[in-house]
């Protein structure tokens, strides 16, 4: 009886994920034709979703609920993996002052946009971080896709992209803090807070890292999978109850594994990320207030040309001082371009805390748009003839 | 020697580049996970790669084997191999020495010196996993195998 009665609930449940993974799997599918990051189109789904409006059964719900959050600790804990601590700090030496450039050069669009359209301060930051921060799974797909990986404008581009790695492990804690919206004492004690668990993982993971991942390590894929899963959804849980964002504790997590553990975890947790992120992405649009879209397609526009142009700008100025050519430098910038992922994961924290309605739509625009000119961007191997950059034809500049 | 440059590549691995004498620029990535990528930089558009070759472990093997196999028999004096208590040498016959004309046997060469030898090479002809009975001409080159210091013991028993 009770089989039968859940038997009915669970068909329904399957029968709806059953079709949502089936288009999200076809989305995908025009995505790897178009050699195109699949964000915008699991965007895309999800707003249609919402348009449409079906019956939704509370069981499918609740899955895609949890799995969209797993989806992004799964998410931050793959960006943590990327980079060892050795090369965050290798890095940090000699990638700083790109990274700064970065930095300044593409959080400052979506701050200022944020205070022209009179939003508050947090609501301001959270936009900074959607438009600074480069998507690593698009750009690092694009240079195997492309075969640029032994460019070397290469070790720029990845340069950058560990310095956006390290401003993500101060800015996601105080983020989280601030999102929480204390007062200004609790806040500074949970900020104090945060920074003492972030500083206590990092110091973990640098001395003991070899450890863990010896301890962790296992022959048995099944046994490092779960290990690794386990790990990861108990730090971030407990990360969470400290009151700091659970995705710091994932991507913490990610950063203290070394070693063979660090090799194996990205191939094991690769195909579960990606059908949570999947989720995620497609939730994130599926919250989106429709009524919300047409006010912000304006400023949207705005921001992506922004976007681009200050991308363009990092590779280029960040390209020249580390001596690359005109084509090298403008590689440089049309690989840092593509947003995606993260953009979507800082905005979805910002709207889990409800700073600010217009955010979650801006920021799929800005996405779709960005992402869309970036792979047109990328086609091309050399700057067209209107971008400034391009100066005089080098061939007496090799090496240095 | 041409000098190295060394790139680290965060999250890849690290690549090492060069200029060869007819002025290519030639380079390895060694990424983390083994695999090395061969590459071949464009002339015009200098920090791009005209071509780049992926390589698995085996691939490379073969391809120091190509790149290698001449320059060893033609170095006979370099040392091919050394480990930390395991040397493995060509050794020269000088025809002035007075080990030159005699058999492995006669010299005792294991007992003296400690060193096995593998081969002797006289001529086109090779003579693997020799006898006490097989004569070392003067000119000949002996494959040695042994501790550094036997080996050493041997090149100067041979007198080269």
């Amino acid at each position: 009886m009770i089989l039968a009665a859940s038997g009915g609930d669970a068909a329904e449940a399957f029968v709806q994920l059953g079709v949502l993974v089936v288009a999200l799997a076809v989305l995908g599918r025009i995505a790897v034709r178009l050699r195109v990051s699949p964000i915008p189109l699991y965007l895309l789904a999800g707003l249609a979703v919402g348009l449409l409006g079906p019956e939704r059964s509370a069981a499918a719900t609740d899955f895609v609920d949890i799995s969209a959050d797993i989806g992004v600790l799964l998410l931050l804990f793959m960006l943590g993996l990327e980079f060892t601590p050795a090369e965050l700090t290798g890095e940090l030496r000699r990638s700083a002052r790109a990274g700064m450039l970065d930095l300044v050069l593409n959080a400052t669009p979506g701050v200022v946009l944020g205070l022209v359209l009179g939003w508050p301060p947090v609501a301001c930051a959270v936009l900074g971080g959607v438009t600074y921060i480069s998507s690593s799974g698009v750009v690092s797909k694009l240079l195997d896709d492309l075969g640029r990986r032994g460019n070397r404008e290469t070790s720029l581009i990845l340069g950058v992209l560990v310095l956006e790695d390290l401003a993500m492990i101060v800015f996601l804690p105080v983020l989280g803090v601030t999102l929480s919206g204390l007062g200004l004492v609790e806040g500074a004690v949970d900020v104090a807070v945060a920074a003492a668990i972030v500083v206590v993982v990092v110091a973990v993971a640098h001395r003991y890292g070899e450890h863990i991942s010896r301890f962790l390590w296992s022959g048995s894929d099944e046994v490092l999978l779960l290990s690794i899963l386990g790990l990861v959804l108990l730090v971030s849980g407990l990360v969470e109850r400290a009151d700091v964002s659970a995705a710091v504790g994932a991507f913490l997590v990610g950063v203290g594994l070394s070693g063979p553990v660090q090799h194996r975890a990205a191939d094991l947790i690769g195909p579960l990320r990606d059908l949570f992120a999947a989720l995620f992405f497609f939730l994130f649009a599926l919250e989106i207030d429709l009524a919300a879209v047409p006010g912000v397609l304006v400023p949207a526009v705005v921001l992506a040309v922004a976007g681009v142009v200050s991308k363009l700008a990092t590779g280029e100025v960040a390209g020249r001082w580390a001596g690359r050519g005109p084509p090298g430098r403008w590689r440089a910038g049309t690989a840092l371009v593509a947003r995606g992922e993260f953009s979507v994961v800082i905005a979805g924290l910002g709207v889990a805390a409800g700073v600010e309605p217009d955010l979650a739509p801006l920021t799929a625009a800005y996405v779709l748009l960005v992402t869309t000119t970036a792979s047109v961007l990328v086609r091309w191997d050399r700057p067209p003839s209107w971008w400034p950059g391009t100066g005089r034809p080098r061939a007496a500049m090799r090496g240095h | 020697m041409a000098d190295i440059e060394e790139t680290e590549l965060p999250g890849v691995g690290v690549r090492r580049e060069f200029t060869t004498r007819a002025g290519m620029r030639v380079g390895v990535i060694q990424t983390r996970s083994g695999r090395r990528d061969l590459l071949l930089f464009d002339a015009e558009d200098v920090d791009a790669c005209r071509s780049v070759v992926p390589l698995d472990e085996h691939d490379s093997d073969v391809l120091v084997d190509l790149l290698g196999g001449d320059r060893i028999v033609n170095d006979a004096a370099s040392t091919l191999l050394r480990l930390d208590d395991l040397a493995i040498d060509w050794v020269n016959v000088d025809p002035a020495s007075a080990s030159a004309g005699r058999t492995i046997g006669d010299l005792t060469i294991r007992t003296a010196t400690g060193a096995s030898i593998a081969a002797v090479m006289v001529g086109d002809e090779a003579i693997p996993g020799p006898g006490p009975e097989v004569v070392l001409p003067g000119g000949a080159t002996v494959v040695a195998v042994g501790t550094l210091d036997a080996v050493e013991r041997l090149r100067s028993l041979l007198g080269s």
